[in-house]
């Protein structure tokens, strides 16, 4: 078991001992107030072990973004607590929040990743320079060989496709080998060939190099990369699944449809 | 119709974006508009002011008017009596008056002036009788009679707490006198002024008018006419002497203020274009860039059928919008400055004013303000026309024109622009419109070429001084450079600014150093605290390699107001340098004496040479000849001391014939007439005849003199009367020149205390004069640089609303705040050092022009102020950082996810 999950409405029971590069324990963010209310979070606890590559899935509005922004301090909750590592992420002000996301996490967001004035050297090591810290020459070379990337490093991204532009952007999350690596809808912009790319690539990062990645997706195809898939509707952590294959997700997808 | 209400929304839309805009409109619309106020109202002042006075005389008689130059005629006071007896003549009142205010003061045992309160001028007068003269009416004791006797007003002596019986010490133009106050009077609308009143004779003899009158006031008979009247009295008046009717003299007086009114209105108005001009280049960024945020909307009004055509006119209708508004805000904003101005004066005059909106000033206001708009959006419009159907799709900026293009455009703009101003500068003979056309057209096309040119090497420019390591350092040394100048080639005054010039030196070293030293660490802070690997440096070189037009735009704004200041500097400077330099060789003299706005009494040439020590005094005395159909200089030396005491610098011939009908002319002038010693020159005077005199010498650049010398016998033949302008002084060797300075400004004190200088106080006072102008076109430029100041916030501010995403984006991957602000600082520093060197590059060589269009004799060459312009260097460097405060800001609390989700 690499993800332990709670729907209970109980109070969760503390963890005996924190595993995992994130976990959240009683998770709950909500919008706005009085009419427009929106639960996006109820009281999620999960946790992502390292070195594992998982999937969130869902229907749209479910509330996906929202738990991945909030485990990745983009975003804070209205109640509970996220956690990489064991830094409790409510505890930080904005300067820490801002040093851990650089230090420890990487991102891929759907769209609109790269700096438009930067190559793309200069855009994968941009948390680096950030930083002020010198790049590990060797891991560099190691991802962008993987990222297949070489001949495009002084590119501007409105150089590249679509499809380089998200692999730059991997490239980018994993360049300051960070704790967990967070992406949502890193391939929902692209065609099914490049996505398996970047899939590939991803899946790859966690075998070789243990790395912890977690990833929001709605295709089952994409699910299929991961050793584990979470699904969540109206806010809460409402299945799960661990070696899925495209298939068992669409059915899962489709059952899940029913049970509503 | 569709696309006004398009515009419409599309202002409302961007109302926050247009904020600093219209800033930018109002405050050169305001220039604008309060100098018309100002000038207009100032003429209604003094027109109500001429007219209210009631009890005017018919006619008045004055020294004529002489066709060039001065003479010491007086109008004698047995005039008055001769013209009362004309049978056309009701009355005749004789005036004199005293325009040297400061002569006259009231003073303690030590010869300090008691000044009570706050103070203003002391106006001396004559007592006419209280019956007669409005306002004025007696408080406590009888009339003053007699020259001990004196009239005081009210206001002061309660302040000073005199009473009638006090003896009093007073300054007066022909020395320190004892009085008896005999008089206090209250006297209507003097404002802080205070006022003294003696009898008639009293006055002409303190006022060092012994049996003369200024003016005689002429009520005609019962029964003639004015005409009459004064045809009868022109009968009877000694040459020098003109009767003019009232009516005549109030028409010609309101003209002269009028034409001079006219003349600071447009010194005014032309310092209201260049901020305007500026402002051309802030609407012009800022609608370039609504443009570039709006390609989305754009390209979709194109793809569901909307013309270029429409398009371009939408972007136009949004900028004559925000034009009207702008300058109808600004006419408001300038009818502020007029009265604010007007307060100041009403304070400072006692004069009531009042503030006058001419339907003109209106009208000038909203074309100015709409014109400026509506032009600087022209290209912007353009842009938006090029866009395409599928930028509804795409975030593709329009193509712009080439960087070839723009190089052949902006050289071409340039070079006209040159070759107007070449003409304006080196051509001569043209009308003063025409030069003022060729100056002003000249430098705005150069203005517009070097933008367009700029554009170029911005990026480069930030790319290579935006580094951690160059600008860190270089702001040190630039620091550093500050102490350096002022204490070894300057003062150590610093010009009067040495705590602005030590502030900013302090912070350029501060933050120059901790940059370079955080490099160096390879810190991790940002910004103008220290670059993390160069990223800041990278991302602002890039950020204005994106957008070189707008980088050049905003740093152009800058660029004018710097290149104006820089070179108003230069010339300053070039002309102290020239004037020091002269002055340190040619002057023999050991002392000048004289007074800018008085003559002095012969008599004190003849007391100070005969003083105990001084071994020369030449007197010096200056006028105006005719020389074929030019009214020229001229100077009178006595032919025996003169160049001893002033080294003419004479190139050929010498002063020797100078006393026999010679004449000495200056090189330039005679290079012009084509005249070599031993020529005649025929020479008319003030007295209209004239003269043939010889060339005997021809001169160089000297201290004293650039046109024509002649001796002072030849000059008593035409002009009457016994006052000196200067008087050289020199003494003997071995004599205490400490106490014979004293002693001369003892024999000053008697004659209206005229300035007693040394050759070194005398260029210092040029350097004074020099200092002054460039103080005032400082302070009147220092509304364009407000104006390229608002410009720089402007397009950072939009330029940070344009990147929302990306903020986002780098924030999201572990961009600190701190570091965020620090890269917007960056970038906007970078802006203002592009466009404080381009400023200084630009004025330095505007200077060069102008110095060399200058004949040698007054600047021969340019001299560059270095420490001032260092201070605008680092000035501009702090008011980068002072216009990223609001942008950093607002950049650094950008919510990380809201600003990610921010479309386009
Ligand atoms: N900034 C926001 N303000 C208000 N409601 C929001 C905001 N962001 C998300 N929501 C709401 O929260 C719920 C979850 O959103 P999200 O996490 O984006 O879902 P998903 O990514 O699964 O599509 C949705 O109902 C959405 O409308
Ligand atoms: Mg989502």
């Amino acid at each position: 078991m690499t993800t332990t999950l709670q729907t209970t409405t109980d109070a969760p029971p503390p963890p005996a001992r924190v595993e995992g590069a994130a976990h959240s324990i009683g998770a709950s963010k909500v919008y706005g107030s009085g009419d427009t209310e929106v639960h996006a979070l109820r009281d999620v606890s999960v946790q992502f072990d390292e070195g594992r590559f998982t999937a969130i899935m869902g229907p749209s509005g479910s509330g996906k973004s929202t738990l991945m922004q909030c485990m990745a301090g983009l975003d804070r909750l209205s109640a509970g607590e996220t956690f990489v590592g064991d830094v409790a992420l409510s505890t930080l002000g904005d300067k820490a929040l801002t040093e851990l996301r650089r230090d420890r996490i990487g991102f891929v967001f759907q769209a609109f990743n790269l700096i438009p004035t930067l190559n793309a050297a200069e855009n994968i090591t941009l948390p680096l320079d950030l930083a002020g810290r010198k790049p590990d020459r060797d891991w560099l070379e190691q991802v962008v060989t993987a990222t297949d990337l070489g001949d495009r490093l002084d590119h501007r991204p409105n150089e590249l496709s679509g499809g380089q532009q998200q692999r730059v952007a991997v490239a980018r999350a994993m360049a300051s080998r960070p704790d967990i690596v967070f992406g949502d809808e890193p391939t929902g912009n692209l065609d099914s060939r490049t996505s398996a790319e970047i899939l590939a690539f991803m899946r790859a990062a966690v075998d070789e190099f243990g790395q912890t990645i977690v990833m929001v997706t709605h295709d089952p195809v994409s699910a299929s990369y991961s050793d584990h898939v979470l699904f969540l509707n109206d806010g809460r952590i409402v299945d799960e699944m661990t070696n899925p294959t495209a298939d068992a997700v669409l059915d899962k997808i489709k059952s899940l449809g029913a049970d509503r | 119709m569709k696309m006004i209400q398009l515009a419409a929304r599309g202002v409302r839309a961007s109302l926050g974006r247009l904020v600093l805009t219209t800033i930018a409109i109002v405050t050169g619309v305001g220039f604008v508009s309060g100098s018309f106020i100002l000038a207009d109202s100032l003429s209604n002042t003094l027109d109500a002011l001429i007219a209210s006075d009631t009890d005017t005389p018919d006619a008045q008689i004055s020294l004529a008017k002489l066709e060039f130059g001065h003479d010491d005629r007086s109008i004698p006071d047995t005039l008055t009596a001769e013209v009362e007896a004309l049978p056309e003549v009701g009355e005749a009142e004789a005036v004199v008056t005293y325009e040297r205010l400061e002569d006259f003061a009231i003073v303690d045992d030590d010869g300090r002036e008691i000044k009570p309160g706050f103070a203003g001028f002391v106006v001396p007068g004559v007592w006419n009788g209280e019956e007669q003269e409005e306002g004025v009416s007696i408080v406590d004791g009888a009339p003053p009679a007699g020259i001990d006797q004196v009239a005081v007003s009210s206001n002061y002596a309660e302040k000073a707490g005199l009473a009638v019986g006090d003896q009093l010490t007073m300054n007066t133009a022909v020395g320190q006198r004892r009085f008896e106050l005999a008089t206090i009077i209250e006297v209507a609308d003097l404002g802080r002024n205070f006022y003294l009143a003696f009898d008639f004779p009293a006055a002409q003899t303190l006022f060092d008018k012994e049996g003369q009158v200024d003016v005689i006031q002429l009520t005609r008979a019962s029964g003639v006419s004015t005409e009459r009247m004064v045809a009868a009295v022109e009968q009877i008046l000694p040459e020098q002497a003109a009767v003019q009717s009232f009516d005549d003299l109030i028409a010609e007086l309101s003209a002269g203020i009028d034409g001079q009114l006219t003349i600071v209105r447009n010194v005014l108005l032309g310092f209201a274009g260049i901020a305007l001009f500026v402002s051309l280049f802030i609407i012009y960024n800022t609608f370039a860039i609504l443009v570039t945020q709006r390609l989305h909307q754009i390209g979709m009004l194109r793809a569901i059928g909307a013309t270029k055509g429409q398009v371009r006119v939408g972007v136009i209708f949004e900028a004559m919008l925000v034009g009207i508004f702008g300058s109808l805000v600004g006419v408001v904003f300038g009818y502020g400055i007029a009265y604010g101005l007007q307060f100041i004066i009403e304070r400072a005059s006692g004069f009531d004013t009042s503030t006058v909106i001419q339907p003109r000033t209106v009208v000038v206001a909203l074309i100015v303000g709409l014109g400026a708009t509506t032009v600087s959006a022209l290209l912007p419009s353009l842009l938006a026309g090029r866009v395409s159907p599928v930028a509804a799709m795409r975030s593709e900026a329009p193509s712009r024109s080439s960087a070839r293009r723009r190089v052949a455009t902006g050289s071409a703009v340039t070079a006209v622009g040159v070759v107007l101003l070449t003409i304006g500068l080196f051509v001569g003979g043209q009308g003063t419109s025409a030069l003022v056309a060729e100056l002003a057209i000249g430098s705005v096309l150069t203005f517009v070429g070097v933008a367009l040119l700029s554009a170029l090497f911005a990026g480069p420019f930030v790319g290579f001084v935006g580094q951690a390591p160059v600008l860190g350092a270089g702001l040190f040394g630039l620091g550093l450079a500050m102490p350096v100048l002022m204490f070894t080639i300057g003062d150590g005054t610093g010009g009067l600014m040495f705590g602005p010039k030590m502030v900013v030196s302090i912070v350029a070293m501060v933050t120059g150093a901790s940059t370079f030293i955080t490099w160096l660490r390879g810190g991790r802070r940002f910004g103008l605290g220290g670059s993390a690997g160069g990223l800041a440096g990278r991302l602002a070189r890039q950020n204005a390699a994106r957008s070189p037009r707008r980088t050049a735009a905003t740093a152009t704004a800058l660029t004018i107001g710097i290149a104006v200041v820089s070179a108003f500097g230069v010339v300053g400077e070039s002309l102290k340098a020239t004037q020091g330099d002269v002055a340190a060789r040619a002057i023999r003299a050991d002392l000048f004496v004289g007074s800018d706005d008085t003559t002095i009494d012969g008599e004190l040439a003849d007391r100070v040479a005969a003083l105990d020590g001084v071994a020369e005094v030449s007197r010096i005395r200056y006028n105006e000849i005719r020389v074929g159909d030019d009214v020229e200089e001229v100077a009178a030396y006595e032919a025996d001391t003169g160049d001893r005491l002033i080294d003419f610098a004479i190139s050929v011939g010498s002063v020797d014939g100078l006393a026999d009908n010679g004449v000495l002319v200056y090189s330039d002038v005679a290079d012009d007439r084509s005249l070599d010693v031993g020529d005649t020159v025929a020479v008319e005077f003030v007295d209209q005849r004239t003269e043939q005199l010889v060339v005997a010498g021809i001169f160089d650049d000297n201290p004293l003199e650039k046109g024509w010398v002649i001796d002072l016998s030849v000059y008593e033949r035409h002009v009457s009367g016994t006052d000196d302008d200067v008087v050289a002084v020199s003494f003997a060797e071995g004599t205490d020149s400490e106490a014979l300075v004293a002693s001369v400004e003892a024999i000053g004190e008697q004659f209206a205390s005229p300035d007693v200088l040394n050759a070194a106080e005398m260029t210092e006072d040029v350097e004074n004069e020099a200092n002054l102008l460039i103080w005032i076109v400082n302070s009147l430029l220092g509304l364009t640089l407000f104006v390229a100041f608002i410009g720089v916030v402007n397009t950072i501010v939009l330029s940070v609303i344009e990147r929302t995403r990306e903020v986002g984006l780098l924030r999201a991957v572990g961009m600190t705040q701190r570091q965020v602000k620090g890269a917007i600082r960056w970038e906007s520093v970078m802006v203002c050092l592009f466009g404080a060197t381009l400023g200084i590059g630009l004025g330095v060589v505007f200077a060069w022009a102008a110095v060399s269009a200058i004949p040698d004799g007054d600047i021969a060459n340019v001299a560059i102020p270095y420490e001032s312009v260092l201070f605008t260097v680092l000035v501009a460097v702090l008011a980068g950082v002072v216009a990223a405060v609001i942008p950093a800001r607002r950049a650094a609390k950008l919510d990380v996810l809201d600003a990610i989700a921010t479309t386009g």
